[in-house]
């Protein structure tokens, strides 16, 4: 059932007329933005009507084939005249993802959890025309404000929606935020049998294989996923070589709700299968994986994705 | 009857056997053995009662014999890994529950004289009354002394037809697994175990409740290669065995510094894995990528070597395991066994190794 959450009156789409060159990021995902205009007054920010080009769906930069849409259960759309979001409630666990794309930080996880625009309409908005929208967004000066790169309070609730979900919605959420960091990952595509890897991430020389643990399933990185990840390895290496060049010690990662504890024999098999095989075994969190998009998107500080490609046991 | 009167009076028993001596004791997996004496008479085996009751259970030495490796060995005893097989007390006799019994043949290589047969579905004891020179009342002692001596002459005889008796009877060896009591995971170890120790190879089956170290099954000679089993006795599409003896693998030599080439892993298997299956794929990614191979049995080849008298501690089992390992030569796992049971090959082999599709 689908139910529409506009936010004020359904009109045409309204953008703040220029000049608002600057762009105030003070937000988390459910924080709201600010645009400061150089005459100095401030407006909440609001829907550039990109088309849902970030929040929506991915373009052709994650490179891959395979479901482009940002919502990992399809749950999120804008209206059509991008004063609101249309979203199915019953699908929409409260990922974030959505808002954590919107590079304008016109979108809020409102109050009940559901994604929202964070301000609809303004009375000194104006219908923008194309032109004017398109030397707004780019005159935009991205100012990151202080404390935005603590994500650890705010992203607790996000990992709280994420605890209980299975594979279905988990899969393609952990798949959208590597995608998010810019890396070229795709899901298995159902019914592949030559594919043992719940995701892959296509790199020219590292391709990594993920095993991936809903939370649904088990919160923990357990023995046997590790055990699935070099079998995912050895399976890369054997079959996919071409499609997906890798190298032995290249990362195998598991992707899990959250690290096994710290006396788990998990550890001591990580390091045994590098002893005995040359096998990087990685684990990472989504909550890791969380933190990383975070300061991409809302602190806009890089990512250094060197480091994914080759660890061995906890990523932090 | 003097001999008898003395054990009675409580003196000092006769340890040696003074009846006729036994000259040749010849076995067969569908029949009772028959005992030729020195003179004109042959006799059935019948069960001797035998005081340490190798058909029930094993000695503490065997399921703690050293297989080359440090792994806590699991305590069960019993031969039987279904629970079938008891002993009477009062008449001193091994009891088979039908029911529960699946036909595996591990008892009946357990008994020394041969007065278990295995029956259709399940085993037989013979319970007849001994002949009369085999007096009932003999000491235990006698009876040891008595089976120690056949069983230094006994000759196994073995024949196709009984191989396929066997072979019959391993689908309900399989389908028996999960109504087994307890967890349908040890019961298939203990299958494993149960065979190779009938089989003559010092052979461990690990403790349940050791999470470090999650080994099913493991047996070597001393002094040569050890293997790593997991088991599975499903229809060897399971990847869990190929993933579980990978990871074992790595913490046998990284933990136990174990030299690669002293060990080896291997998978049990209900069935082969058949050609289109994963499963058959992954043996071949890890040996391309790991460079290891994993042998891959199926229990009917170690139930077959157990309940046909092979004596696997003076066979170069493990030396010439590449024979009924993986691999795109897998034919030559049929040639492994018939080289192994010579004319004994069952007719039914093709369907037990050689992978379907």
């Amino acid at each position: 059932m689908k139910r529409v959450h506009p936010k004020g009156e359904a009109t045409a789409p309204r953008v703040p007329a220029l000049p608002f060159v600057d762009f105030m990021v003070e937000r988390g995902p459910w924080g709201v933005s600010t645009f400061v205009g150089a005459d100095g007054h401030e407006v909440a920010s609001t829907c550039l009507n990109c088309r849902g080009q970030y929040c929506r769906q991915f373009g052709p930069e994650v490179g891959v084939h395979g479901q482009l849409a940002v919502c990992p259960t399809n749950a999120f759309a804008l209206t059509a005249a991008h004063d609101g979001v249309s979203l199915d409630v019953d699908r929409c666990f409260g990922c974030g993802l959505c808002v954590m794309r919107c590079p304008y930080g016109s979108l809020i996880l409102g109050k009940n959890g559901y994604p929202e625009l964070a301000s609809p309409a303004d009375s000194r908005f104006r219908p923008a025309t194309e032109v004017e929208l398109t030397t707004f967004s780019e005159n935009l000066q991205i100012r990151v404000a202080p404390g935005a790169g603590a994500p650890e309070k705010s992203l607790a609730g996000l990992l709280e929606n994420v605890a209980g979900t299975l594979g279905p919605q988990f899969y393609p959420l952990v798949v959208n935020l590597l995608r998010t960091l810019g890396l070229a990952a795709t899901a298995r595509p159902q019914g592949d049998v030559n594919n043992r890897a719940d995701a892959l991430i296509y790199d020219p020389t590292d391709s990594i294989p993920l095993e991936i643990k809903s939370p649904g399933e088990t919160a923990e990185v357990d023995v046997k996923s590790v055990q699935q990840a070099l079998e995912n390895k050895v399976i890369m290496l054997s079959r996919r070589k071409e499609q997906y060049p890798t190298r032995r010690e290249t990362t195998t990662l598991s992707v899990a709700l959250k690290y096994p504890p710290p006396r788990s024999d998990v550890w001591q098999l990580i390091d045994d299968i590098w002893a005995a095989y040359g096998v990087n075994v990685g684990l990472l969190t989504i909550g890791d994986l969380y933190k990383m998009v975070w300061r991409k998107q809302v602190a806009r500080q890089s990512p250094n994705l060197s480091r994914l490609r080759e660890f061995r046991g906890a990523y932090t | 009857m003097k001999r008898i009167e003395k054990a009675r009076d409580g003196r000092t028993p006769q340890l040696a056997w003074r009846g006729p001596q036994p000259r040749r004791l010849t076995r067969r997996l569908t029949r009772f053995g028959s005992i030729d004496f020195d003179g004109p008479e042959a006799v059935t085996a019948t069960c001797l009662h035998c005081a340490d009751r190798p058909c029930v259970e094993f000695t503490a030495d065997e399921v703690r014999a050293a297989v080359g490796i440090p792994l806590p060995f699991h305590p069960r005893r019993e031969t039987c890994a279904f629970g079938a097989l008891g002993w009477d007390a009062p008449t001193q006799l091994p009891t088979v529950d039908s029911e529960k019994c699946t036909g595996c043949g591990v008892c009946v290589r357990r008994c020394p004289v041969g007065a278990i047969r295995l029956g259709k579905g399940t085993v037989e004891v013979n319970t007849t009354a001994p002949p009369p020179h085999w007096h009932a009342a003999m000491t235990s002692e006698d009876f040891a002394s008595s089976r120690d001596s056949l069983s230094a002459v006994q000759v196994f005889e073995r024949s196709s037809g009984e191989a396929d008796r066997l072979m019959e009877q391993i689908p309900t060896v399989l389908a028996a697994l999960p109504r087994s009591q307890g967890d349908s995971r040890q019961v298939a170890a203990m299958v494993v175990r149960n065979a190779l120790i009938g089989a003559g190879m010092p052979a461990r089956a690990g403790n349940t409740g050791d999470t470090n170290r999650r080994i099913d099954v493991a047996f070597g000679q001393p002094g040569d290669v050890t293997f790593i089993v997991e088991v599975d006795l499903g229809a060897g599409e399971n990847l869990g065995p190929i993933r579980r003896v990978l990871a074992n693998y790595a913490i046998i030599t990284n933990r136990e510094r174990i030299p690669k080439n002293r060990l080896r892993a291997a998978v049990v298997t209900g069935e082969y894995p058949r050609t289109r299956t994963d499963a058959h794929e992954v043996f071949a990614d890890v040996r391309k990528v790991l460079g290891l191979d994993i042998a891959i049995l199926p229990v009917a080849y170690l139930l077959l070597l157990c309940a046909f008298g092979f004596d696997l501690a003076e066979t170069d089992f493990t030396a010439n395991m590449d024979d009924v390992s993986w691999g795109s030569r897998h034919q030559g796992v049929l040639a492994g066994v018939r080289q192994v049971l010579g004319e004994a090959t069952p007719a039914m082999i093709e369907e037990h190794f050689i992978p379907g599709k």
